[in-house]
């Protein structure tokens, strides 16, 4: 187990250390400097890129960057926040902790809802409740984050005035309400189907058999039996999970104009500003590839039968 | 067993009774005529695997319904644009900000000529921004008829009518309450002169049923276009997905041992990156070099690329970079269970080729696999595109599609909330449908799946 963990942290390691690489030769096939304006004259930008190091081989560069970013220097903003340091944008500003607030809150209502709502449909499968959660769930997973943001945004927020229509810092408890729905609304969607699928391939089996046999209530064997081993799909899905919420942050927080990290990272890609880019990118693998990675050794807590030893499906 | 064995033989054999008591002649034993054999073969005919998943797509009513409405929806993106009279680039000044079903101040005064007049050319209403009719010499046809006439000066604000086959023009300022007031005659000829421009006339005002946009343009055409984008991004990014998936799914799950090892390795760290974070770099890196690309070189291909402008083709790129790992994966473990079937070994033991084996085997039995991950991979196709575009990246103006309509209509969603509304629907109904069809498609080729 120890010497798994282990393993997979250092391909965690060389996995994000291979995204850096790739980012940064993305960004630098990019034409244009960041330091390009209307007014600068080339004398100006020379100067700019000797500051910041940019007048170095790439390979120094690049170099220069994993060596930092090993140390935890993030460096600094070259245009958005010109000399401002990275790690002040991205955490003292609280931009990361409202991404994240946001996030674990639409990851939390994803699992508390979808689970239930899944299992609900199986129990009592074939009844109008299953046949209502399954279109409900068939039409959830259709709808785009942004029609569904929009749509509460037009009829909570302008028609109803329900809601705040700009959530702003999240300052407030109503603010939540619309980015927390928009953003797990296709989560809750997907697990429901998720866990209906895999808990009726479950209650199958020859061991639920016994149980009813043996006169378990039905309740107890749903909730037992056929749950547990049914959570493992849904297991499975929660590390695209974290990436689909980093996406749906995208679109949700430039929706309801939220200053989060994913609206801040399509703004410092459209205007290039490296360092930004390279953190942002950081940060964000950091989680995903740690998520999967946490996501993987849960599996196997759940399910002793899955040994983690050998990566081949 | 005796009931099976009276039931199907055709000469009514008792094995209780003895041979001698059949009292058989010589002519029980001629050769059977061809009717007596006819009756012999089986009556069932046998049914092919497309022709089986067929009759099954067919009896999945959810399906046929989503089927039929996604026909409907590409009806409505393809055929749509000929049957209204606006484009989706085209602006017209007279109709900006237009409610749906609402006309502007020109369009009610135009209107309301409608039943007066056999047909009517305003220039109010024409596209562009210079939209009055300069002086020469123009023509039309009406009802089989040629008018040609001519202008002396520039013609402004004005209307020109046909009424009871003659020509005339009507100020704007001259038409109150639905009453022409003023008229000036217009001689026509029915021949047309050599250097005359030809005019498009209508009968009618056509209404702007979702409304348009800030500049003026019709929003029932720039959604239709814009689902045309949509789906043509969509299946050509699944072929796309198609083609190299299944090539390096196959040549991985063939060859096995090393080659195998190392290509899924590969496949795995693809998989790991946080790919959203790549496409969107990707979308920014390749816009200017493809767009150099575009504007250097003469080749058929790349003019043909460039028609669909640098937003769309790096939209495929990024499909071609980072999206096939899915299809490899499924394609690689479909070769490697079929590899493994007996009558493969069969084949094997007969001394079939490889290339007999992948012809014959491998592929007849990947070929529903491969349908239905298509199918599935258009809408998630269609999904990113529109995310993309909505962010502001993907396809760029006067282009549109589903996603950037949305986008453009979020600055006014708060006064035209039908503006994102109507767009959002249909991107939805196409996702849906195609999701439907999806789950369809997999029900009736892999029933084994079935659940």
């Amino acid at each position: 187990m120890l010497i798994y963990i282990l393993k997979r942290l250092a391909a965690a390691v060389a996995t994000v250390a291979l995204i850096m690489t790739i980012t940064f030769f993305l960004m630098n096939t990019i034409p244009g400097s960041p330091f390009l304006t209307e007014k600068s004259t080339p004398q100006q930008i020379e100067l700019a890129n000797q500051k910041y190091g940019l007048d170095k081989p790439l390979i120094v560069q690049l170099k220069n960057y994993l060596v930092n970013y090993a140390k935890g220097d993030l460096g600094v903003s070259l245009k958005m926040q010109e000399g401002t340091p990275v790690k002040t944008i991205l955490f003292g500003q609280g931009k990361f902790e409202l991404s994240m607030r946001l996030g674990l809150l639409a990851v939390l209502v994803a699992v508390v809802l979808g689970i239930p709502l899944g299992c609900l449909a199986a129990y009592k499968r074939g009844t109008w409740v299953d046949g209502l959660l399954r279109v409900l769930t068939t039409v959830g997973v259709a709808i785009p984050t942004f029609v569904l943001a929009a749509t509460l945004l037009i009829y909570l927020g302008v028609k109803a005035q329900l809601l705040p229509v700009l959530s702003g810092s999240l300052t407030s408890w109503k603010a939540y309400i619309m980015p927390v729905i928009s953003l797990s609304f296709y989560d809750v969607c997907y697990i429901a189907k998720l866990t209906r699928t895999s808990m009726l391939d479950a209650i199958n089996q020859d061991y639920i058999r016994t149980a009813k046999s043996k006169g378990v209530k039905n309740k107890w064997i749903v909730l037992k039996h056929a749950l547990r081993n049914s959570l493992i799909p849904v297991v499975t899905f929660l590390g695209p999970l974290i990436a689909f919420i980093i996406t749906g942050s995208f679109v949700v927080e430039t929706t309801f104009s939220i200053p989060g990290l994913g609206k801040y990272f399509v703004e410092s890609v459209i205007n290039r500003d490296y360092t930004v880019i390279m953190a942002t990118t950081f940060v964000v693998s950091i989680l995903v590839i740690g998520m999967n990675l946490v996501v993987d050794i849960v599996y196997k807590i759940i399910d002793p039968r899955i040994t983690l030893s050998s990566t081949d499906e | 067993m005796k009931q099976a064995y009276k039931k199907f033989s055709p000469f009514q054999v008792d094995p209780d009774k003895v041979w001698a008591d059949y009292n058989l002649s010589d002519s029980d034993f001629a050769p059977a005529t061809e009717s007596e054999k006819e009756s012999l073969v089986e009556i069932r005919k046998s049914v092919s695997y497309w022709r089986d998943a067929a009759r099954r797509f067919k009896r999945n009513t959810v399906s046929m319904v989503a089927l039929g409405i996604f026909i409907i929806v590409l009806l409505f993106a393809f055929a749509g644009p000929t049957m209204i009279p606006y484009d989706y680039s085209n602006q017209y000044r007279s109709a900006q900000k237009l409610g749906p079903f609402e006309y502007s101040r020109q369009e009610e005064l135009i209107r309301s000529l409608e039943d007066q007049v056999d047909c009517m050319y305003a220039t109010a209403l024409q596209p562009g921004s210079a939209t009055a009719l300069d002086a020469g010499t123009y023509y039309f046809k009406f009802k089989g008829n040629t008018y040609c006439f001519t202008l002396e000066k520039k013609l402004a604000e004005s209307v020109i009518i046909l009424k009871d086959g003659e020509l005339s023009t009507v100020k704007e300022a001259h038409i109150q309450n639905g009453e022409i007031k003023r008229s000036t005659p217009l001689a026509s000829t029915g021949e047309v002169a050599d250097n005359a421009k030809e005019i498009k006339v209508t009968t009618k005002v056509f209404p702007h049923m979702v409304g348009t946009d800030s500049q003026g343009r019709d929003i029932l055409a720039r959604t239709m276009y814009g689902a045309r984008v949509s789906i043509i991004i969509g299946i050509v990014a699944a072929l796309i997905v198609l083609v190299i998936g299944s090539i390096y799914g196959a040549i991985s799950g063939l060859c096995g041992g090393v080659v195998d090892f190392i290509m899924m390795r590969i496949v795995e760290l693809i998989y790991s990156v946080p790919e959203i974070l790549l496409v969107l770099l990707l979308q920014v890196v390749l816009k200017e070099p493809l767009q150099r690309w575009f504007d250097s070189s003469h080749s058929w291909f790349a003019n043909a690329l460039s028609t669909l402008g640098a937003g769309i083709v790096s939209i495929f790129i990024t499909f071609a970079v980072l999206y096939w790992v899915t299809m490899s994966r499924i394609v690689r473990g479909q070769v490697l269970m079929l590899k493994k079937q007996e009558y493969v070994t069969a084949a094997t033991a007969l001394g079939a080729s490889n290339g007999r084996i992948i012809r014959r085997h491998l592929l007849p039995n990947c070929v529903g696999q491969l349908v239905i991950t298509t199918c599935l991979q258009i809408p998630s196709a269609i999904f990113l595109e529109s995310f993309l575009s909505f962010l502001g990246l993907g396809v760029s103006a006067p282009m549109a599609s589903l996603g950037s309509l949305c986008s453009d209509a979020l600055g006014t969603i708060t006064i035209f909330p039908y503006r994102l509304l109507f767009p959002g629907a249909v991107l939805t109904i196409i996702v849906l449908t195609l999701n439907l069809v999806g789950d369809g498609l997999r029900d009736a080729l892999d029933p084994r799946l079935k659940k």
